[in-house]
């Protein structure tokens, strides 16, 4: 059991969309390591999805929240908060509900406490003005490993624990948000948005939109989190699906259908222990909820992951665009194994 | 046993948060009352023989379907028969189940109609109007109804069920909450009596049982929301079993999320998810609550123990760095631990009682905790933990 | 053993209550037929290896993919390396074979791969039913939707497309246009709107009834899959239904009866639900979206998606 130590700052900064557009968001930078003399420079340096955060069943979680304040924005004196979205038993003081408890002012830190006790796919998110707050981007990847994970024996490399059935060689995100553009526009004007009137034209899978979304992860430093799953034939893949838009969304792989193994952070099992996985073509699922799917790579090709709401494959009304990525299958032998989530 | 409920369709106005006022259409329970929003619940028992008459003073036609029942027989002075889907001389559908006229239709056909069935499952279920329902729904014209198992014994824990003894469905205290939408421009064209276009459907308020937050963590039957009785907050204590039943009486699914921890879903549509031994019944952090669906779920928060004894592993910094109530008000009781209580800030009002915990229950689409674009709002309400021993009679469905 | 199978894409118009007439693109069954809406049933049985020949009367690229099923898309890029379609084209006027293995029973759509948001909208689907092994189409006795063991047995199948149509988009297209934002205004079964789903069986554009009909008693097997674009909850008023396979996966399997009862059942787009029940006493049982601005036609109720059971 480990001991880890985050920090995480808060502040604003732009993305950009495969059409050239760009637009300012709110977001979380990763703070981890850096001298307090230095976070300064991080201002304006908002990552859409926001860092990562990962540890295992039993570990201790220190995650420290800093207020970096939004330059574009030095009127907005918001707070923030950071919400475990699905923690189990929590508290209310590191819940990260403002109304209930706490919030993390300009220039001010606080340290939110955890003790994972169920592996899964979680989400972390603000939730101070959350219309606002998740919206504008400041949203991310949560996951939690089962406490006998071990990346190096196949029979631990598990999403649930050993002999959960849910072993993998691959592991990727298919983290669901929509964009926006008028009303994050509204937002750096410092004008009203009336959120009733909320109108997507971008729809982005972690954080990208197609075709940006197969690029890697470098190609695009505000957007760190290529949306590109690759195997080799006959590898399993874990995809962990998180839908944090404000849509119900319906996400389908031509030729791979997939088992669901896991929702909301839970095996799907019932009172005496029956196995409820399922498999899906296509998975409908919606804001606030997570699903692990597994699947084996077929024969090597290329296999489009869509929405099948397809009008959301499109980029400010041009496609092909929005939540369109590839799987690519490679012959067996052809990929090194994975360094880690989503490489 | 013959229960015999007897409604009203009629209008009235709903409240919200902002200062609205929005004309309804709905169901009261007494002639010369208002709408209410929704319609009185109707609590009863499996096997009984469940009689509603429906008295019509609205301006059209009005009807009642029970999704969940089956064998509903209507009866509007001619003898009771399957209720049907309804045709006019020239075979057009104008309902889809037998109907109570409108008063002084020249046509005089009966303003009221009963309703017969056998509550043949325990279970949550809606009932709602069959006549023009892209209407006559989002206006109001919905309730819902909640059957006791046979064997339902409040006083024996083991026969405090939702669904039975030995079903798995024990709980100690119970909530409903019916999630809808509000379009007010809709429902001013009723009242207007303006063009209803339902393609235009664009809703700027949430309804958790026919109130906006906050008012949906107001108590039942407050002074000052006469037509909005239920209130929508949960309030539990560690370790208990509370049973919460959601139903979806809009147009659009929402996806409900609890914080605190996983509900476990026991039954869709009033149907245990059972079959024989085997146990299908599954655990959630956030329920796509589906219109026109069901869910009973069994929730329960035990915490992980912290207390003054035991205490959290971090420093809470000094309050003058900490952001609490930014609004003017919160419900934080200052403290980290259940049933503490510590200092607030001068100037912020907490509606804390004694060291509760509340953990927000709301919709995930963010726009639906707004009261026309204004957080907070909307579909949200929240979840009360209050230290053991001191919550009392609350969470009791009658 | 191969299954061939013969389509062609075409315009057409569709007969929409209220809206008189409005052009489409669908499959048709044959070279001289119309274009129907959704296209042609398919029909296999599992196991086959099933061709497709395609030909393109339309003046565009078009393609088939098999959601669900055992194929190996065959991606078009650009030279940016975007997608242009997500199976190989067939080039207008001309044709190309599709393959596919049918290696599941169970209800799948077929459609377009090649621009969706506007050729499946404009009605480039349909639905292809894989049967079990055992499965006699002359013996009842044998039909079941997944075969022994999975509690699919039946007496009356209907299988039920579900889509919508925003009938300006498709003005918009028709004329070569760009089409404005989605503002869908008609709600489909087998392509058509109620009160036209209650319409028996025809040759023409839109030749699927919507209608349902059953003895008392009999074992009825609905299977509803979803082309559309939006979720639909369709509910089926009266009756208690059984839910037996989601995606064409059945609920019962060897040791695990994982089938569940409903009265309203939510359908993601690309979903598919078969639905089982036993007739109940004679009458009319409604069957309708539950998303209440989905049965109607525009603005008025009733009609999109509503049909009735007709029990005898």
């Amino acid at each position: 059991m480990a001991v880890i130590n985050k920090r995480f700052g808060a502040t604003d900064g732009y993305i950009t969309m495969p059409d050239g557009s760009e637009h300012y968001i709110f977001g979380w930078v990763d703070l981890t390591g850096i001298p307090d003399s230095e976070i300064f420079s991080y201002r304006g340096k908002a990552q859409l999805l926001g860092p990562l955060l990962e540890a295992k069943v039993g570990d201790e979680v220190y995650l420290t929240l800093t207020n970096l304040g939004m330059p574009v924005r030095p009127d907005l004196d918001d707070s923030h908060t950071i919400h475990w979205h699905g923690f189990p038993n929590q508290i209310a003081l590191y819940d990260g509900v403002p109304e209930a408890s706490i919030s993390v002012p300009v220039g001010r830190d606080f340290v939110y406490y955890y003790k994972p006790l169920d592996p899964g796919t979680y989400i972390y998110h603000c939730h101070f003005e959350p219309v606002e707050h998740i919206q504008m981007g400041m949203v991310g990847p949560l996951l939690v490993r089962p406490a006998d994970y071990d990346p190096d024996n196949p029979a631990y490399k598990t999403a649930y624990g050993y002999a959960t059935g849910t072993e993998f060689d691959r592991e990727y995100f298919v983290f669901l948000t929509e964009l926006d553009s008028a009303a994050h526009h509204q937002v750096a004007v410092v004008q009203e948005y009336d959120w009733t009137e909320f109108s997507p034209d971008y729809w982005l899978l972690n954080g990208r939109s197609y075709p940006d979304t197969v690029k890697s992860g470098a190609d695009l430093p505000e957007q760190p989190f290529s949306a590109l799953v690759k195997a080799n034939s006959g590898e399993t893949v874990l995809l962990r699906y998180i839908n944090l838009g404000y849509q119900q969304h319906s996400i389908e792989i031509l030729g791979i259908p997939v088992r669901i193994v896991g929702q909301d952070a839970v095996r799907p099992l019932g009172m005496n222990g029956e196995n409820l996985a399922y498999w899906k073509n296509c998975n409908y699922f919606a804001a606030g909820q997570t699903l692990d799917g597994i699947f084996t790579a077929p024969a090597p090709g290329t296999y489009p992951v869509l929405n099948r709401d397809c009008y959301k494959n499109a980029n400010a009304g041009v496609t092909p665009g929005g939540m369109v990525s590839e799987v690519q299958v490679f012959t067996a032998g052809t990929l090194p194994p994975q360094a880690g989530p989503g490489q | 046993m013959t229960v015999n409920i007897e409604l009203w369709a009629t209008d009235g106005y709903m409240s919200t948060p902002d200062g609205n006022s929005i004309y309804i259409w709905g169901f009261s329970d007494a002639a010369g009352k208002k709408a209410q929003l929704p319609g009185p619940r109707i609590v009863v028992t499996q096997g009984d023989v469940v009689s509603i008459t429906v008295n019509n003073i609205l301006p059209e036609a009005t009807s009642l379907l029970f999704p969940g029942q089956s064998g509903v027989l209507a009866d509007t002075g001619t003898g009771p028969h399957l209720a049907q889907p309804q045709f006019d001389g020239s075979g057009n559908l104008v309902s889809l189940t037998d109907f109570a006229d409108y008063p002084g239709n020249p046509d005089t056909n009966p303003a009221s109609i009963k309703y017969t069935f056998t509550a043949g499952n325990p279970g949550t279920y809606l009932y709602e109007s069959g006549t023009n329902p892209h209407k006559q729904v989002p206006m109001g014209l919905y309730g819902a109804i909640i059957v006791r198992p046979a064997d339902y014994d409040p006083a024996i824990p083991t026969r405090k069920t939702a669904y039975g003894e030995n079903t798995g469905t024990e709980f100690d205290r119970e909530y409903l909450i019916v999630v809808s939408e509000i379009d007010p421009a809709l429902h001013s064209a009723v009242e207007k009596g303006t063009e209803y276009k339902i393609r235009e459907f664009k809703p700027r308020y949430w309804t958790m049982n026919g109130r906006c937050a906050p008012d949906t963590m107001f108590a039942d039957g407050m002074g000052c929301l006469p037509n909005q009785p239920y209130g929508a907050m949960i309030m539990a204590e560690p370790g208990e079993k509370i049973l919460i039943r959601y139903a979806g009486s809009g147009i659009e699914n929402h996806p409900l999320h609890l914080h605190g921890n996983h509900t476990r879903i026991v039954a869709e549509d009033g149907r245990l998810l059972k079959n024989g031994a085997t146990d299908l019944s599954y655990k959630r952090f956030t329920v796509l609550t589906g219109s026109g669906q069901t869910y009973d779920q069994i929730f329960t928060w035990s915490g992980l123990g912290y207390s003054p004894a035991d205490p959290i592993p971090t420093t809470v910094p000094n309050l003058r760095n900490l952001g609490v109530g930014d609004a003017g008000w919160t419900l934080w009781s200052g403290s980290p631990y259940l049933g503490e209580k510590g200092d607030i800030p001068v100037g912020v009002t907490s509606f804390n009682g004694i060291g509760e915990y509340y953990f927000m229950l709301h919709s995930h689409e963010e726009m639906q905790i707004t009261n026309w674009g204004e957080f907070p709002g909307g579909m949200m309400s929240m979840l009360a933990i209050f230290p053991a021993g001191t919550l009392g009679d609350t969470g009791i469905i009658e | 053993m191969t299954v061939n199978i013969n389509l062609w894409a075409k315009t057409g118009s569709l007969s929409l209550p209220g809206a008189g007439t409005v052009p489409f693109w669908g499959f048709a069954g044959a070279a001289a037929g119309p274009a129907q809406l959704p296209g042609p049933l398919l029909e296999v049985p599992q196991g086959e290896n099933v061709e497709i020949s395609l030909t393109n009367d339309l003046t565009f690229g078009v393609s088939l993919v098999f959601p669900g099923q055992d194929f190996i898309p065959q991606p078009v890029k650009n030279p940016d390396g975007a997608f242009v379609s997500y199976n190989l084209e067939t080039a207008p006027g001309g044709s190309l074979i599709y393959s596919l293995t049918a290696s599941r029973p169970g209800i799948f759509l077929y459609e377009s791969g090649t621009a969706p948001e506007k050729q499946i909208q404009m009605g480039l689907y349909g639905a292809m039913v894989v049967r079990p092994p055992g499965f006699d189409p002359g013996n009842p006795a044998t039909w079941t939707a997944y075969g022994p063991g999975t509690g699919t047995e039946f007496d009356v199948e209907k299988i039920l497309v579900i889509s919508e149509v925003d009938t300006a988009i498709h003005q918009a297209l028709a004329s070569g246009d760009d089409p404005a934002a989605y503002n869908l205004d008609y709600f489909l079964i087998n392509g058509r709107s109620f009160p036209d789903t209650l319409n028996p069986d025809d040759s023409g554009t839109q030749p699927y009834s919507g209608k349902i009909t059953a003895n008392s008693g009999q074992r009825v097997l609905l299977r509803i899959i979803n082309a559309g674009f939006m979720n639909h909850n369709i509910r089926l008023q009266g009756i208690d239904i059984k839910v037996a396979a989601g995606d064409s996966r059945p609920l019962i399997t060897p040791g695990l009866d994982k089938s569940y009862l409903k009265h309203t059942v939510t359908i993601g787009s690309g979903q598919s639900y078969d639905i089982l029940f036993t007739a109940p006493a004679a009458g009319n049982y409604i069957l309708y979206d539950r998303n209440l601005n989905c049965c109607v036609n525009g603005n008025n109720f009733p009609g999109g998606i509503l049909t009735m059971v007709g029990i005898i």
